[in-house]
């Protein structure tokens, strides 16, 4: 209880003397603003005020500045007392001249020269710069003195306690000897000491540097035993190769970068980067498709106010699952024949020449004896792994990086495959040949390039006009123009100079020209010339667009805006097959998906236009129809769209591939006719039911686009491209539920002809089409509906709570004009404050003039006063003079 | 008729004649006494056609103006020897007869451009002579040299040569409406009852399709207009507009036309002609009723043309024609895009749909029918056809079916089994089953290859708008608009593709390689 109350008494008092000193204030001197309604919960800044002493405070600091200035004004002259601490009343003397002090060492300290490395306060320890210690010339410890008692050089204890302190009654006095003998025996023996300890001193002095030169003759000794077999070794060996490298070692490196990414992570960022490319074609071929059209789920608590959730992307969780169930399948199948692989461990092993590995040979072996086979073969997988990982745990490494590589290109096969499944059922087969083809096509061109390679010049310039780039191109085949192109490039790599960029700008329209002007079509050869430069050209077409897109873009833009400008002057008939070939460019070089695109969807609007007006006279405009067909299959392979002129154009080709007398009635649309020798073009001649023809690996030759006579082997293919393509379209288009009205004159045309004359696999070929075309009409089709629009959600009148409220309304408005005004508002602040400043400033020189002014009367009514009071008393005296006279 | 201008050696000493030319009409003009120059002139006439021409044009235009021909008819009862005056008159008067048909011969012969000189002569030189008659006239009314007009019009109207360019230059006096007035008054008696040559009949159709006949309302104006070609000076009674009897003159000569029989060319030009020139003008317009049903079994143009006809026929002049909506429907066939007067259809189509009181059976056929040709439709006429079948659809609000159907989900599989029921083949679009379907080419054509078809064909996803689309601007449209404005859709950045090339072949869907070899021999 008492300690209770203790406490008590003591919180007491302290409250009290936090509220005395609250207290202080004057109450008279606080002033209340009292407000007109009371808010709950808001914080009046300015509720109170002392106005006394803010006004007092103000006034000094007046005084302080303005008072000095004006008293300053118009003086040139000013004396200043820059003492440190002579203004501050706080400090006393001692504290000033601490601070005088303070600062003299601290001026000391300042260098007065940045170069003078040395200038710099000495230090000392026990008297010595610290510099001679580290000498240690003299290294004398304190323990040298510590073992005799003496050493500090004071006299004995026992001889002081007798001289000092020895006297009294008590003391013996046996000595008896006079006060004088006793200090001269006292100087005498401490002078003798003093001697010793001299002496002694410099025989250790004399030892340790008789030691010191012992030991550096010892030294050269004890270092050449150590070192003496190695260094002549080196010796030898410094040749011209070592002193590069260690020029090479120490030469400046490059600045430190991230970390090196192993190749993983090289190979995951690829992908990655891919994916998000892919992730953006995507996006861009929709166009505004699925801006809103996306169904979304949508619960029943759903406010309507734009929040969605967010969609989780889990593509990357799928793909790990992908990649671990291959991984499992990899090992399940490897689980079922670990014999096999054992036996492969044991191959790879007996090449070895490890010890260890030998080693584990035998346990293997042993393992393998001793465990059945079926039944723990996984264990036995176990087993194996661990203890490979355990004692060869290098080759486990490679071994796992090299797994890692095979899952990748696993994962790479498999992903292409199912797509190209999804595209092509198939046609796979053809596909792998074809690649097999253009894989031989290409290991026997790296061996040209190879060749042309060491013929050809190494630098290039870049060409100004393209009649120099005819020039350095002019003798050289396709392969070696690809070669001079790539150097061109290399040579003048944009990263070198700044002016690079445009002049490969440039070189990208040259070349452009110089495709446009070989590809003709006189004969075979320029034809097939043609399209090998192109060919080989694409990669470096490609590198000079990414250089510079809005240059490439715009050049293409053009060159088609030219030959559509040259189409249209005659609307009838097919463009060279310099107009094609761009076709063929703009495919490689844009993207073909985009919804819009500045450049390839004219070019489609151009192909369509072209199919849709020119008139088929001959062989090559039957090609180049088919041509310009499987150019717009290749732009619309990815978005999958629709095109009618193509459709229109087969539908021709199966048209003028049909008798007539077996499709009477049936007409066909222009630019076909229906009528006359331009409709019977692909009628076959003869029988050629024996012919022997592949129909899924049939191809269009370059030659086909060089006039020249129709003979039955061209018609029997241009058929099948045709049938060929058809089923590509159908494939793309069937999910529409208007693809069997597409499909369903070309039906009709198929159904008709029974291809007597054709060879039987095509036969075969084209009815598998028309099953195919004819499936399309047992589509379900679902009604057209518009999609339901969302019900409007009811308005819920619920206060509008914000989560900071600060009592102010804000306009909406852009962030430009908010700056702007919170500017404003701040300078108007500002300038009231500045303004009102001025304001008391004028008023108080002016109560400090009135004031001078008072004093100033009053001291002359009190001068005037003076004088006239003498001149009163001298007048006064005058006349008492007189009246004495 | 070697053409001596065209000559190559002839051009210098032709450049001197056409100088001598001058100053011989200069000489001429200024005195009497060179008169005899006038006979050197047409003494040059076979060589330097074209400079003789307007030699002569320079030479009566101011002979005209002076009234040196002018002759007054007195009747003199003593047989008196002429005066040398009216001597020289009398030479000079039948020169200008023997030149006149000179100068109707050349329209006939020599070089076109001689052959609109010609024309352009003579039409100045009647244009001066009905300011300044040859003999007083009786009357004092409005005098127009009609015996002038005709020989002109017959030359042009001949039956052995197109005279498109001829008539073309004609038109410009058109514009006078006492010339077009009279040239009226003179094309029945030029018009034959027999069957003419086709080439007359062209050159014909081809003048009554220059010579616009005002309407009724426009009639006060013509009246009222001062500028005519031929305005006698001395004349007090001006030129009066005779509507009726323009008229009258237009109806003779169409009843003659109608006799005619026509090749397919002929007959689509006088479909033109009739619809544009003279069905206002026509006194009974219903007789021709038959000759358009004739032409309405025709394909193709004439076809639409008579159609156009029917159309003015029922609309103005109470015809009934229960059929006109199946002809209409019969003529969206594929091959209307390629032909010119595809517009003109579908201006017409919506001209006749627009009534909203049709059946909606009918008009569902049209949209779905029209839907259906999209499919083999080039771009712009894809655009029109979008816009047309939106404003069928706003018209009606039954057709909403076909774009939102009251029961969702899969088609009911009554009719024709699986598919869809709309019959393209059918006639008649009362029985095309159009109702039961759904616009599903119009949801295709959302993937179409052009980005401004597949965004308009978006429409059916979104409420209709509550205007009708405008069709007009579409409708002028060509191939070449679409390709143009794609190109000036400014995109900042450029996409490009992202997979680099090694060769000709896409690292990703490669097609054409796939069908084609083209860069080896086999």
């Amino acid at each position: 209880m008492v300690k209770i109350k203790k406490k008590l008494l003591s919180e007491i008092s302290q409250e009290k003397r936090s509220q005395e000193k609250k207290k202080s204030l004057n109450p008279f001197e606080v002033h209340i603003n009292r407000d007109k309604q009371n808010v709950l919960g808001r914080k009046s800044k300015a509720d109170k005020g002392l106005p006394g002493v803010s006004r007092a405070k103000a006034i000094k600091k007046r005084k302080d500045t303005l008072l000095q200035e004006y008293k300053l004004k118009h003086k040139s002259n000013l004396f200043l007392d820059r003492r440190i601490g002579e203004k501050n009343s706080f400090m006393n003397e001692e504290d000033k001249a601490l601070a005088r002090f303070t600062a003299e060492r601290m001026k000391a300290h300042k260098k007065k020269n940045i170069y003078n490395l040395n200038d710099e306060e000495v230090l000392t320890h026990r008297g010595q710069t610290l510099e001679e210690i580290e000498k240690f010339d003299d290294p004398k410890s304190d323990d040298e003195y510590s073992d005799d008692e003496n050493g500090s050089g004071k006299l004995n204890n026992k001889f002081v306690n007798e001289a000092h302190f020895g006297g009294g009654v008590l003391s013996k006095s046996e000595s008896g000897k006079s006060r004088k003998d006793l200090i001269d025996e006292l100087i005498a023996e401490s002078k003798k000491r003093k001697a010793e300890r001299q002496k002694i001193r410099e025989q250790t002095i004399d030892l340790t540097e008789k030691l010191d030169s012992e030991w550096r003759d010892l030294l050269p000794i004890v270092s050449a035993a150590n070192k003496n077999v190695e260094e002549t070794i080196v010796h030898a060996k410094t040749d011209d190769y070592d002193i590069a490298v260690r020029e090479l070692k120490f030469e400046a490196k490059g600045t430190p970068s991230d970390k090196l990414k192993s190749e993983e992570e090289i190979v995951k960022e690829e992908k990655e980067k891919l994916e998000a490319l892919e992730a953006d074609r995507v996006a861009r071929m929709k166009g505004l498709i699925n801006t809103n059209n996306g169904i979304k789920h949508k619960s029943a608590d759903d406010l309507d106010d734009g929040f969605t959730l967010e969609i989780i992307n889990d593509e990357i969780l799928v793909n790990d699952d992908k990649e671990n169930s291959i991984k499992n399948a990899q090992e399940g199948s490897s689980n079922e024949d670990t014999s096999d692989i054992i036996d492969k461990g044991n191959d790879n092993n007996s090449g070895d020449d490890d010890d260890d590995n030998d080693k584990d040979n035998l346990i293997l072996n042993n393992d393998e004896e001793t465990t059945d086979k079926q039944v723990n073969a996984t264990k036995v997988n176990g087993i194996i792994r661990k203890e490979k990982s355990v004692e060869n745990s290098n080759e486990e490494i490679s071994e796992s990086e090299s797994s890692n590589e095979d899952n990748l290109s696993d994962l790479k096969e498999i992903e292409s495959s199912s797509e190209e499944e999804n595209e092509l059922n198939k046609s796979n087969m053809t596909i792998n040949l074809k690649q097999q083809k253009i894989k031989n096509d290409l290991l026997k061109r790296k061996k040209i390039m190879e060749n042309a390679r060491k013929e050809l010049p190494y630098t290039f310039e870049v060409p100004e006009s393209f009649a120099e780039l005819q020039e350095i191109l002019q003798n050289y085949n396709a392969d070696c123009q690809s070669i001079i192109v790539d150097r061109i490039i290399k040579c003048n790599h944009w990263s070198l100079n700044n002016t690079n960029k445009e002049k490969l700008s440039n070189l990208f329209l040259f070349l452009l020209q110089h495709i446009n002007d070989h590809a003709m079509e006189d004969d075979i050869e320029s034809v097939i010339k043609g399209f090998q430069i192109i060919d080989r050209l694409c990669p470096f077409l490609y590198d000079l667009a990414h250089l510079n897109p809005q240059n490439a873009s715009s050049v293409t833009q053009e060159i088609i805006k030219e030959k559509h400008k040259d189409f249209e002057k005659n609307k009838r008939k097919y463009p060279d097959l310099d107009t094609l070939v761009f076709f063929k460019l703009v495919s490689l070089l844009f993207p073909t998906s985009d919804f819009r695109h500045p450049v390839t969807t004219p070019s489609l609007i151009f192909m369509s236009q072209i199919l849709f007006r020119c008139r088929i006279k001959n062989k090559v405009d039957i090609s180049k129809g088919l041509f310009i067909c499987t150019l717009i299959l290749e732009y619309t392979t990815l978005s999958k769209r629709f095109a009618p002129s193509v459709i229109n154009f087969l539908r021709g080709i199966v048209y003028i591939s049909t008798p007539k007398h077996l499709i009477q009635g049936i007409n066909i649309i222009p630019p076909f006719k229906t009528i006359g020798e331009s409709s019977n073009l692909l009628i076959l001649d003869e029988d050629q039911t024996n012919l022997d023809i592949d129909p899924s690996s049939i191809h269009m030759k370059a030659s086909d686009l060089v006039d020249g006579p129709l003979d039955d082997d061209f018609r029997i293919r241009a058929l099948l491209i045709a049938v060929n393509l058809l089923g590509e379209f159908k494939n793309h288009l069937e999910e529409l539920e208007a693809a069997y009205s597409i499909f369903e004159p070309i039906l009709k045309l198929l159904k008709l002809n029974s291809f007597n004359k054709y060879p039987l696999s095509v036969t075969k070929h084209i009815k598998r089409l028309r099953k195919n075309l004819k499936e399309l009409k047992n589509k379900k089709l679902e009604y057209i509906v518009v999609e339901k629009k969302k019900p409007k959600p009811l308005r819920l009148y619920e206060p509008r709570i914000e989560a900071v409220y600060d009592s102010k309304k804000h306009k909406p408005m852009s962030k430009e004009k908010a700056e702007r005004e919170k500017l404003l508002h701040k300078y108007k602040k500002e300038m009231k404050g500045a303004m009102r400043e001025i304001r008391r400033d004028r008023a108080f020189l002016a109560k400090l003039q009135i004031k001078q002014q008072i004093k100033n009367d009053e001291e002359r009514k009190r001068k005037v006063k003076e004088i006239f009071g003498e001149a009163a008393i001298q007048q006064s005296e005058l006349k008492k003079l007189k009246r004495k006279k | 008729m070697a053409d001596v201008t065209n000559l190559p050696g002839a051009s210098s000493s032709q450049k001197m004649s056409s100088k001598l030319l001058r100053q011989k009409a200069q000489e001429f003009l200024t005195s009497r006494k060179y008169a005899n120059n006038l006979v050197d002139i047409i003494s040059q006439w076979d060589e330097s056609t074209l400079s003789c021409l307007l030699t002569i044009e320079t030479i009566f235009v101011e002979v005209l103006k002076r009234g040196d021909m002018y002759l007054e008819r007195t009747i003199s009862l003593t047989i008196s020897e002429p005066s040398p005056e009216a001597r020289y008159i009398n030479w000079l008067r039948n020169y200008y007869e023997e030149l006149w048909e000179k100068i109707l011969a050349s329209m006939e012969k020599y070089r076109p451009a001689v052959q609109l000189q010609a024309l352009t002569t003579a039409l100045k030189l009647m244009a001066e002579e009905g300011k300044n008659p040859l003999e007083p006239i009786s009357n004092l009314g409005y005098y127009f040299p009609f015996h002038r007009l005709k020989p002109i019009l017959m030359k042009l109207l001949s039956p052995e040569k197109d005279n498109a360019s001829l008539i073309s230059r004609f038109q410009e006096i058109i514009e006078y409406p006492d010339a077009l007035y009279y040239t009226w008054k003179c094309l029945p008696s030029l018009t034959p009852k027999r069957q003419p040559h086709e080439i007359y009949i062209k050159n014909l159709l081809e003048l009554i399709h220059k010579l616009s006949l005002p309407k009724e309302i426009e009639e006060n104006e013509i009246s009222e207009n001062k500028n005519l070609l031929c305005k006698p000076e001395q004349a007090t009674k001006n030129f009066i507009w005779d509507q009726a009897g323009a008229r009258r003159a237009l109806n003779k000569v169409w009843a003659c036309v109608m006799h005619w029989e026509l090749t397919p060319q002929l007959h689509k030009q006088l479909l033109i002609v009739l619809l544009e020139r003279v069905m206002p003008h026509l006194e009974k317009p219903v007789l021709l009723t038959d000759f358009l049903m004739d032409s309405l079994d025709a394909d193709g143009p004439i076809g639409l043309l008579a159609l156009q006809g029917v159309f003015l026929l029922v609309t103005k002049h109470n015809l009934e024609y229960p059929n006109i909506f199946t002809k209409l429907y019969s003529m969206f066939e594929p091959e209307i895009f390629h032909t010119k007067y595809k517009a003109r259809l579908f201006y017409l189509s919506d001209l006749f749909l627009s009534s909203t009181h049709l059946p909606e059976a009918l008009v569902a056929a049209f949209a779905k029918r029209l839907a259906r040709l999209t499919l083999v439709a080039p771009p712009e006429d894809i655009l029109i056809i979008l816009l047309f079948v939106g404003n069928l659809l706003l018209r009606h609000p039954g057709l909403k079916r076909l774009i939102d159907h009251p029961q969702e989900g899969e088609i009911l599989e009554e009719n024709n089994g699986a598919g869809d029921p709309f019959l393209m083949e059918e006639r008649d679009p009362l029985l095309s089953n159009a109702l039961l379907s759904s616009l599903w080419e119009i949801k295709a054509l959302q993937c179409h290859i052009v980005p401004s078809i597949a965004s308009a064909a978006r429409f059916i996803r979104e409420p209709l708008p509550s205007v009708e689309y405008d069709m007009a601007s579409a409708l002028e449209r060509t191939g070449g608009h679409l390709f143009d404005n794609e190109l000036k859709n400014k995109v900042k950045d450029i996409m490009l593709t992202f997979e680099r090339p090694n060769s000709m072949a896409l690292p990703k869907g490669e097609r054409l390689l796939q069908y084609w070899q083209l860069t080896t021999m086999h």
